[in-house]
Parts: C-alpha cells; structure tokens; sequence
C-alpha cells in the first residue's frame, strides 16, 4: 500500500535545526537582531548607512528559515528599532530628521516583516512535507511488521513495539474484551501501568475515543489512550503512547492510519484463529470418526465369526464331522481373544490418554519378557511361525512389566497380520553398548516408504493393506509406552529383496542395580 | 436332486469363510471361496456358482463393481453381507442388481433361509411370468385384475395393485423403495417416498389380519419392502 522507495527530501530543510516558538523564538530573534547591529556598527565606517539594512534582511530571513516564522517577525521587528536607533541620522535617538530617510526605514520594516513571515512559512511547508514523508515511511514499516504477525497476540507486540519506534516513547497494547482490560503487549519489559494509567484506558474504552494524558505535573494518567476500533464499530483494543514529551503530534494523520492498520490486523488475526478452530475441530472429527469405524469394524468382525460359528454349531453341528465342529470351537476361542485384545488396547490408549502412567517404576528383567512373550505369541497367533534369536543377555531395563509385554506382543501381532501365515516372524535380542535391542522382522509385503514415518501414529493402517483389520492403535500404544520408559522405537522396511519390516525397540540397561526400587529395608 | 448347488462365498475374512464352508457343506451344498474380487470373478466365470454371497469390503475392488459386472452376463442370486448400519451401501448394491442381503452379525439359520428363497426364485426364473400368484392364503390373478384372501374378493385401486403384484412376483426378494417408486410411479417420482408409505399402508389394511404387525408386506428398515415368501 505503500511504495517502499518514499524517502524523505535530502536537501537543506532536512539539516535545519528544531522549529522554535514561544519566548524561546523572541529570544533568538532578539539575539540575532543584536549580533547584526554590533556587526553593522562595527563594518559602519566602511559601509553606507543604507548598506546596513541588507545585513538586517540577511539575517531576517536566516532567521526565519531556521527557526521558523516567529524568530523571523521578532528580528523584522527590533531591526527596525535597532536601525532607527543606531543608523539613522540623528543616531542613537528614535527621532528622525529627514523625511526620506523615515520613508526608507518604513520601506525596509516592510521588506523585513515580508522576508520574515515568507521564510518562515517556506520552512514550515518544508517541514510538513518532510513529516509526511517521513510518516509514510513510518507507517510503512509499521504496516509490514502487522502484516507479519499472524496470532492477536503478535498483532499487539508489533503494534505496541512499532508505535513505540514511531513515536520515541513506550507504547502498550490492551485488548477489550466484554469491558474488561487486560495487558496485551508492551514496548518495555516491564509493565508500568499505574492505576490511574487504568483508569484512562477505561475511559477511552467507554467512550470509544481517545483520551489524553492530564497536564504534567498534576496526577493523573502519563498515558494517551486510542481506542482501536473494528469495522462493526466495537473497541478491539486500546493503543496506550507515552511520549517523551507532550506533542502537537496528538491528532496526527500517522496515528490515525496506524489505528485503522492494527483494526484490520486485529480482525485478520481473529478470523486467521476463527479458520484454524474450524480446521482443528474438523481434524478431530476426522480422527473421531476414522476411530469410530475402524472400531465397528474390528470389533464386528470377531463377533461376526463368533455369532457365525455359535449358531452353526447349534443348528448344524450334528451334520458337521467332528473335525469341523473341534474347528469351528477353536475358531470361537480364537475371535473371543482377539476381540479381547482389541478391548485391551482401546483401555490402554484411554489411559494413555488419561494421564501418562507409572512407566519407570520398576525394573524388569527384558530376555525374560520377550521370551515369554514369544511363547505366548506361538500360542494365541498358532498360524505364525516365530523364532527367537536371542543369545543370554542378562540384565534389567526401567519399565513395566505388563506394558512391555504388550508393547511385543503388539508388535508380534502386527507382524503375523501383514504377513503371510507360513512367512516366519523373527524376534531377536542383543545388548551392545549398555542398550538393550530388541528386533521383531517379518517377511511380509512391507511397508511403502512414504507410509513409514507415519507407522506410529494415532489411527494409521497401512494403505496398501487395508484389509488387515486392526483399529490402528497398536504402534501408537507402544510408541507411548516404550518412549514412557526412555527406548525408542523404528520401523524399517523393506529389508531384504525389497520386502519384509523390522522394527526395533532400544531401551537402555540399568547399569546401577543398588537402587532398585524393588529392593526394600534389607538392603542397607 | 441330480447335482448339488454351489455357493461362492466372497469374503476377506478368512475367520467368516471359516464357520460359512462347514455350515453351507452341512446344510447340502458345495462351497467355493475367494478372497479377493479378482478371485472371485475367476471363481464365477469358471464354476457357474449356484448363488453368490458377497461381502462388499473387498481388499482390491468394490464389492459393487463386482456386482455390477456379474449382472452384465448373469442374474446368479447374489446376497450381501453387510454392516447393519451401512443402508446406502445396501441400497446401491439392491439396485446394483444384488437380490438381497443379510446383516452381519448373523446367524447361520438366516443366511440358509435367504440361499434356500434365492434358490426358489431361480428355479421359478425361466417360466414365463405367470398368471396367477398365490402366498400364504392371497391369490393374485394378473390377467383379471383380481385379488382374493382366504377366497374372499379384495377390493384394490390400480396403483395397488400394481404394487401388489410387483412385491409377489418377487417373494423373499428385498426391494429398495427407489426400485419400487420407479416401477410403479415412474423415474420422475423416485425420491418421493412418502407415496409409497401410503400405498403399503393401504395395502396391509387391506390384505393383512393384523395390519400394525404385518406377516405378509415386510419392512426392510431404510431399505424397502419384501413379500413373505412363507408359501
């Protein structure tokens, strides 16, 4: 909005020094007006009398130029006292005896408070057109640094640090919100607010305009407050500035432009936080009803075939030989398990959930746990074949016992289901370094690349396998639970002939055994 | 019975192919499994199954593209199985040209009943439509427009008995409230299920002893309606 090539003038009206006015301006005046006439009585036996007054005019308008128009008319007008009083004959009287010389002294008033005011009014033109520029400048920057915050709370860091660079002073942002004020940002670490600073704020909030700060030196607020208003009218936020010294700035166009800027940045902030709720509550609902099918179905299919195996029994078990009856039974037991397992595993991510469990509270011999796991691994997935590859590793990691064995047999369960039946599943074990490595690898299709980052996360299920029933909670379990007790656990795939998945969990080895929390009063 | 009748069933559960083979095996028929819709389409196009039990969440396709290219050379009785809370898939697969369908879980004694009506209308296919149509004490007579109960004359408006007669040219056989609104009102009327209520209603008051708790016009919740096909 605005081009960011505007620099302000560089030309001698930027050199100039600060505009006076009030006694200050006289003063100059009168001290400049004073210095010419020293200097005029000084050049006088060298020059004409008339001479003088180009030394008058001189100064006048340097006068004016670099103090502005009030030095400018004081020095137009003690020139003209000095010169009668000084250079005209009779000198050092107000008394004139020559009627031409009093025309030529009225001449040169005239061209003096002309010179004077001209000058003046020159350089205050100068000065606004510098002003201006250099506010768009300001308000260029100031513009870039809204645009880049994108949450409210930036929005009033970098409206409250921008109008503090803007104005020399310390800035704060407060947010309105239902009348209540709170402090959102503040140009200086600490908060300075002071009751009465408070109390303003307040007012300008009530009555959506801006409040002023009293005269200094009388209690009261040290604070201006503007109030930044949105397009449906209401007060968003209050920009507080303390100036380093009260300013003829208070109505400034800059201001107001940096208002309208932090409104729209405000309501851009709103709406941006607005469409990410939405986007985020759409997510859940995602998730929520990924979750809520994935259950039906891995919860109707067991009792499918349970439902399916019962009733066919009662009506048709005396026709069935008794080899498919013995079947149909240990088909039952199977699904039964399986459906209990998947139970298990919804309780467990709800407790995770819930809160982080007692994962570090004892300690857990691991050869031990994936042996057993192992065995009954064989026993409840009969269909896959599992070997064990452990050599004796002695030693004991920081865990839970329970969850361990779930975290492999979830993992041994995964294996056998994205696997073929007669592929066998390998579940290794090795201790290198203080870390314990445990390995289970498959021969299945494995796992596409793009899928394997996203193997351990909350409802995932491989795409190209999608028959595989499962709710796809497993790996997020165990990731949760082998994280909560210090391992890691990695997906690799595929590894070897471009097909099989290995995944490998590290836990460290407790090296310090003394302080086993399973060892009580006896050990001293 | 010369040859027994042959079953596929097409499921990629193997723990569902597992009570379904014994059971179907123990109850007189011939079993053929796939897994898979290209399994299943070899297995169809080599066999010439009997009836054809489907699971519509297949591994590689839709279990309606397999429906819909086995209606393009056969009209094989092809039952659904399907969750119970998923009617627009059942819907689509009806009128895909499946002839039924039978809510998962379920038992085996359901699923034989709707193999043994699918059967029945097989065998029954090739005639000519016929003339007169007799279920559980109501006789239709197409040619003569003429309905009776127990020999007693029932008095129906034309739309019910075109009504009528569709559901008992079809005992046993679910059809979808789409299909029917088609046939008898017309595909400009398809959605307007509401006539169809009303035409039911009429036709239990009319046709069933008690008509709150129908015997002979069966609902199909969010489906359709079936005719009872006890005979």
């Amino acid at each position: 909005m605005f081009g960011s090539t505007i620099k302000p003038p560089r030309d001698i009206w930027d050199r100039l020094p600060k505009k006076r006015t009030g006694w200050g301006a006289v003063l100059i005046g009168a001290c400049l007006t004073a210095g010419v006439t020293v200097a005029g009585l000084l050049v006088s036996p060298w020059l004409p009398a008339q001479g003088t007054t180009l030394l008058y005019i001189l100064v006048i308008v340097g006068g004016a130029v670099g103090f502005g128009v009030v030095t400018g008319l004081t020095s137009a007008t003690l020139a003209f006292f000095a010169y009668n009083f000084f250079f005209v004959h009779p000198t050092f009287t107000f008394t004139i005896s020559d009627p031409r010389d009093l025309f030529a002294l009225f001449v040169f008033f005239g061209v003096a408070l002309t010179t004077g005011s001209l000058a003046g009014h020159m350089r205050d033109i100068a000065e606004r057109e510098r002003r201006h520029a250099k506010s768009l400048l300001s308000l260029n920057g100031f513009a870039e640094a809204l645009s880049r915050a994108a949450s409210s709370s930036e929005v009033a860091m970098a409206l409250a640090s921008e109008t503090a660079k803007v104005t020399g002073g310390r800035a704060v942002v407060l947010h309105v919100k239902e009348n209540a004020l709170t402090l959102a940002a503040s140009s200086s670490a600490a908060c300075e607010l002071e009751s009465a600073d408070w109390q303003a704020a307040q007012r300008a909030a009530r009555n959506f305009a801006a409040v002023y700060p009293s005269v200094p030196g009388w209690p009261g607020s040290t604070y201006e407050f503007h109030p930044v208003v949105s397009a449906g009218r209401e007060t968003i936020a209050l920009l507080g500035i303390r100036r380093p010294q009260p300013s003829d700035l208070q109505n400034d166009e800059t201001l107001e432009a940096m208002l309208r800027h932090a409104a729209i940045a405000f309501e851009k902030s709103a709406l941006e936080a607005e469409k990410a709720a939405v986007r985020a509550e759409a997510e859940a609902e995602r998730l929520r009803s990924a979750l809520l099918s994935s259950i039906s179905h891995d919860l109707k299919t067991p009792l499918a075939s349970i439902h399916g195996a019962v009733t066919s029994l009662r009506d048709l078990g005396p026709l069935m030989p008794e080899a498919a009856r013995a079947d149909l039974l240990l088909a039952i037991e199977e699904e039964s398990a399986r459906l209990s397992r998947f139970v298990t595993n919804l309780l467990d991510m709800t407790r995770m959930e819930a809160g982080q469990p007692d994962l570090l509270g004892d300690w857990v011999e691991l050869q031990d746990i994936v042996s057993t796991t192992v065995a009954r691994a064989r026993r409840l997935l009969p269909s896959s074949v599992i070997a064990l590859d452990g050599h004796a590793t002695a030693g004991v990691v920081r865990g839970d016992a329970v969850l361990l064995e779930h975290v492999i047999f979830n993992v041994l369960d995964n294996a056998a289901r994205y696997s073929p039946p007669e592929a066998p599943i390998t579940v290794g074990i090795k201790l290198i370094c203080e870390t314990f490595i445990v390995t289970v690898e498959d021969e299945g299709p494995g796992i596409a690349e793009s899928d394997l980052p996203r193997v351990f996360e909350k409802f995932f299920r491989a795409t190209a396998t999608n028959a595989v029933s499962g709710t796809g909670l497993g790996l997020t379990i165990c990731r949760r639970i082998v994280e909560g007790m210090g391992g890691t656990i990695a997906a690799e795939s595929p590894i070897s002939n471009g097909r099989g998945t290995r995944i490998t969990m590290r836990f460290p080895k407790v090296t310090d055994e003394i302080t086993s929390p399973r060892t009580d009063g006896q050990t001293a | 019975m010369s040859k027994l009748p042959t079953i596929l069933v097409v499921d990629d559960e193997p723990q569902i192919q597992r009570f379904l083979k014994p059971s179907l095996i123990a109850s007189g028929y011939m079993t053929l499994s796939a897994t898979t819709g290209a399994e299943a389409m070899r297995a169809f196009a080599v066999s010439e199954p009997d009836v054809i039990i489907l699971d519509l969440g297949l591994p590689d396709v839709d279990g309606k593209a397999i429906i819909e290219a086995i209606r393009q050379t056969s009209h094989v009785p092809i039952i659904v199985l399907s969750a119970r809370d998923r009617e627009g898939e059942k819907i689509q697969a009806l009128d895909l040209g499946a002839d039924d369908f039978v809510n998962k879980p379920f038992a085996i004694g359901e699923l034989l009943a709707r193999i043994r009506s699918a059967l029945r209308r097989r065998a029954s296919e090739p005639e000519p439509k016929p003339m007169v149509l007799e279920t559980a004490g109501v006789l239709i007579d197409m040619a003569r427009h003429h309905v009776t109960k127990r020999g007693v004359a029932i008095h129906l408006t034309p739309k019910e008995f075109d009504l009528l007669a569709l559901l008992m040219r079809n005992p046993g056989k679910v059809l979808t409230q789409r299909y029917l609104l088609h046939e008898i009102w017309g595909p400009a009327n398809v959605t307007d299920s509401q006539y169809l209520r009303v035409f039911i209603g009429q036709l239990r008051a009319k046709l069933e002893d008690n008509p709150a708790d129908p015997t002979l016009i069966l609902t199909e919740p969010g489906i359709g309606y079936r005719f009872s096909d006890a005979s």
